[in-house]
């Protein structure tokens, strides 16, 4: 009774608004604000990334293209996604893509005039030259595997592979620069039978937690 | 004319959203088949042939960007869809939430065996690229995930037919539950 007697007095209550309207309004205004930190927090890691790819490219004197995920697809079998620059942007087929302070996420296998298709270093049809950055600067190919690592095989036995070394783009193929990051070794696998041992890797970064990559371009081809 | 467009749209915008936003989720999110659960719930409860189109069409716009989780998606697809679009014609009533759980699973069943046939070849040229565990892990998924998505459809049979009709995709007279 109280209550509907206030709610019929709103001009005794001490805001302007009943209580009822006032929650009502916070709420929404709640709402705008959770919106506003998901669009900032998602711009900020945005702009986190994009800083960091811009440090990497003017230290290292590469040119890239910068371009935006509009289509993937991932699973523990494929990791695949789209872009939305191609051959018009300069964009050859093999070229390295690269997130955050250089780390090599994939290599474009497929380009039309305005997009292209890239594969990530994950997939497992997806092969890179790698190296090893200890002492010898050991040599491999990196291949996806399934789910998120890579494997790093055709490693001799003599050469000596510890946990934690990184593995980098050695460099040997055409378009994709030596010393792009792949990620760091896990495991090793050194069976005596087997002709080669193998490298377990980690990449360095997860794709899925990027939408803007760099496609890296030679100077000479893009010019 | 306007029917074409509105499907087109539709598809595009479904097209995006499965391929944008549901795929660039974490873990096991990223398998949900939205895509395959709403071109098979419009075939089956609102026995729309559309749905068995925009199937086929999916597996296209896979094969052509090269985002495929296996080769010739097209034929898998498009097997999948015409899978659908018998069984809600001949099969399973259209009006029962069981036809419709039933209509996904034959035609996921179908996409599941073409996939299988497919990496079966796939494997004999480059066995490496194959792996069975995690490809019936992701595929068993797959499945109660979609048989999870067509019974929330299916609670909102109502909304869509209304939907459906707005945008000219259904006619008033055409009722199927």
């Amino acid at each position: 009774m109280g209550t509907w007697t206030s709610n019929q007095l709103p001009f005794l209550s001490r805001g302007d608004e009943n209580p009822y309207e006032r929650i009502k309004s916070l709420e929404a205004q709640r709402n705008a604000l959770a919106i506003d930190y998901q669009e900032l927090d998602a711009l900020r890691r945005e702009n986190v990334n994009l800083k960091e790819q811009l440090d990497f490219l003017e230290r290292s004197g590469e040119e890239a293209v910068t371009a935006t995920i509009i289509a993937r697809t991932s699973t523990n079998q494929a990791s695949r996604f789209v872009i939305n620059r191609g051959a018009n942007d300069g964009i050859l087929e093999g070229a390295p893509v690269i997130v955050g302070k250089g780390y090599f996420v994939g290599k474009v296998t497929a380009v039309g005039p305005a997009s292209a298709t890239v594969t990530a270093s994950t997939d497992p049809s997806m092969a890179v030259a790698g190296a090893l950055l200890n002492q010898s600067r050991t040599l491999g190919v990196a291949q996806g595997s399934f789910g998120k690592l890579i494997r790093l095989s055709f490693i001799p036995h003599d050469e000596v592979i510890r946990e934690n070394d990184l593995v980098v783009t050695s460099g040997l193929e055409d378009l994709v620069s030596s010393g792009l990051l792949i990620g760091i070794v896990n495991k090793v696998d050194s069976e005596l039978t087997s002709p080669f041992q193998e490298a377990v890797v980690e990449p360095l970064a997860d794709i899925n937690e990027f939408s803007t990559v760099s496609v890296l371009v030679r100077k000479e081809i893009h010019e | 004319m306007s029917r074409i467009f509105v499907a087109f749209l539709a598809f595009f915008f479904l097209f995006v959203f499965q391929t944008s936003f549901i795929h660039a989720l974490p873990g096991w999110l990223m398998l949900l088949p939205v895509f395959f659960a709403v071109s098979v719930y419009f075939t089956q409860h609102h026995s729309l042939a559309i749905g068995a189109i925009w199937l086929s069409a999916y597996g296209i716009m896979l094969d052509l960007l090269h985002i495929n989780h296996v080769p010739l998606e097209f034929i898998s697809y498009s097997a999948a869809g015409l899978v659908a679009l018998v069984l809600s014609r001949r099969l399973f009533s259209n009006r029962s939430l069981w036809g419709v759980l039933a209509c996904g699973a034959v035609s996921s069943g179908t996409l599941f065996l073409f996939h299988v046939l497919i990496l079966f070849v796939v494997q004999l040229r480059a066995p490496e690229h194959v792996a069975w565990n995690t490809f019936l892990n992701e595929s068993l998924v797959i499945f109660l995930s979609l048989l999870l998505l067509l019974f929330l459809l299916f609670q909102f049979a109502g909304s869509f037919r209304t939907i459906l009709i707005k945008s000219f995709l259904l006619s008033k007279k055409h009722e199927t539950f």
